[in-house]
């Protein structure tokens, strides 16, 4: 008797299961609150692949020496970020080496860092190629045409390749 | 059991992964992605990416910035001083779309080359169809000065000779036909035309030397204009050669045939200035003009590029390497200058600096 109860209710889960997969739409995950409001204005989007220790990200070997955001003569925001190769990182990578990585900026009307809300883009660049020499500063610098853009996120990646 | 087993392989199936593979054969990128078919000059994230920089560059100029009101810009082609064979064009247009997008109108191109053609119909239609109001200025005009008559009956009228009719191959009676119908229109009994074949006879007296006053009171006369020092001439031969570009793959090789024809023919000069028609009204006793009105026809079609505040132009310079095999580099530099057409200064330039070295031999088009 037991047997039988069990079985079905095991059947009536199956079945809600499956009716959930076979909805031809279905509601997308929305983005954690407390999750948006941690990211500050220079991200790196998390690297494709994972060794069993560590990662192969190459924002292991980037650091942030300045970012700031300021409008120009012309009232229209200019950001610069400065991006600095810190070389080996690792016991077996001590030397590192020069990369490309890419780099979009979005520029937004309302404050983005340490929000919990989001607001659609003023202005977005395209991923752009950023060189990093090993020990150099690079400065990266965008300037957005947009004179709504007031706040900004810079978000950094590996090079966008096939 | 077997039910549950069989559910459970149901409801895994539910949970699919995501099928990311390639519909076909054909892949779909970003824009901003690199390819994996090598070469080293730039890449379409480099096109956009330049685009970008130069728009917040030239939105920044205190020019620009500072302008009271639109930025005019012309272009000028960027010239490709590069070994690539490519369109340089591509430069400049994605330039002109990323400032559309974002300058809110605060700088404005002209469309330099295409829509050329059907723009020149539209505003010589608009001509045409204003002739009829203008037939209709001159006519009342005239009427509205035509002096008072102390002889009863309407004053007699006549069509005279339209000096420079061959200036814009302008039918001239046509015209004056319309002038007519508005005075005839318009007088109200004061005044009427005489037959075209008095008119003639009234034309040749003229031109004999003969009195006219028994004939007719009045002539309506006038002449067309240019505005333009350009001579008119009557029938002008062109010559055109017309070349058709074929393109023939193979694996290995592609290459170009190019066929020629030359064609000749005869066209009617028309010179693009402002044409303006004066009509006179001469007494036919004194022979002086009673009165006149000058009016304008036709506009000469303008560019617009006379109104433009600066000149964007470029060029593409490469220094390109290559060793045996199909080892290539290339060091890519991409400038813009904005020029003040008046005074010829370059008022800003700004850069775009690539180099790539690729082991594949790539062919850009």
């Amino acid at each position: 008797m037991r047997d039988t109860r069990y079985k079905y209710l095991m059947i009536v889960a199956l079945l809600i299961a499956v009716s959930a997969g076979c909805n031809s739409v279905h509601n997308v995950d929305r983005a954690q609150t407390k999750e948006l409001s941690k990211e500050g204005t220079v991200v790196f989007v998390r690297p494709t692949e994972y060794k069993l220790l560590g990662t192969k990200s190459l924002s292991d070997y980037i650091e942030v020496v300045y970012d700031q955001g300021r409008p120009n003569a012309a009232g229209l925001l200019e950001v610069r970020v400065g991006l600095r190769d810190r070389g080996g990182q690792h016991l077996w990578n001590r030397k590192g080496r020069d990369f490309p990585i890419s780099a979009k900026v979005t520029f937004y009307a309302e404050p983005v860092a340490g929000q919990t809300h989001r607001s659609p883009p003023v202005y977005e660049t395209n991923w752009q190629r950023v060189m990093l020499v090993r020990g150099e500063t690079t400065d990266y610098k965008v300037i957005c045409p947009v004179k709504e853009g007031a706040y900004y996120q810079v978000t950094l990646s590996e090079l966008k390749t096939r | 059991m077997t039910l549950a087993v069989l559910m459970g392989a149901l409801a895994v199936a539910g949970c699919a992964t995501p099928d990311v593979h390639e519909p076909s054969r054909t892949a779909i990128l970003h824009p901003d992605e690199e390819d994996n078919l090598g070469g080293t000059f730039l890449e379409s994230s480099d096109i956009r990416t330049i685009a970008q920089q130069m728009t917040g560059a030239i939105l920044s100029m205190p020019e620009v910035a500072g302008a009271d009101g639109v930025t005019r810009i012309a272009l000028a082609p960027v010239r490709n001083n590069t070994r690539f064979l490519i369109d340089q064009n591509i430069f400049l247009t994605r330039l002109r779309i990323e400032l559309n997008r974002v300058s809110q109108g605060r700088v404005r191109f002209f469309m330099q080359g295409n829509a050329q053609g059907v723009r020149s119909q539209i505003l010589q239609e608009q001509d045409e169809t204003g002739w009829e109001g203008v037939a209709d200025e001159i006519g009342a005009y005239l009427v509205a000065n035509l002096p008072s008559r102390t002889a009863p009956g309407p004053a007699r009228l006549a069509i005279g000779e339209i000096g420079n009719t061959n200036i814009a191959g302008m039918n001239a009676q046509s015209f004056l036909a319309m002038v007519r119908s508005s005075v005839a229109k318009h007088a109200d009994g004061r005044a009427a035309f005489v037959t075209s074949q008095a008119s003639q006879r009234v034309r040749q007296a003229m031109t004999d030397g003969q009195p006219i006053s028994e004939m007719v009171d009045y002539v309506l006369t006038g002449e067309f204009m240019a505005e333009g020092i350009q001579v008119a001439e009557g029938e002008q031969e062109v010559e055109l050669t017309v070349k058709q570009k074929r393109e023939i793959f193979a694996p290995t090789y592609s290459r170009e045939d190019t066929e020629e024809e030359k064609l000749t023919f005869k066209r009617r000069q028309n010179p693009n200035v402002t044409k303006r028609f004066n009509c006179q009204l001469v007494n036919a006793v004194s022979e002086t003009v009673v009165c006149e009105k000058m009016v304008s026809l036709e506009k000469k079609i303008r560019s617009g590029v006379g109104k433009a505040n600066y000149i964007l132009t470029g060029d593409i310079s490469a220094l390109s390497k290559a060793s045996q095999g199909a080892a290539r580099s290339d060091y890519v530099i991409v400038s813009y200058q904005m020029v003040d057409p008046g005074t010829n200064e370059v008022v800003w330039e700004d850069a775009y600096e690539s180099k790539r070295a690729s082991r594949v031999g790539t062919v850009y088009r």
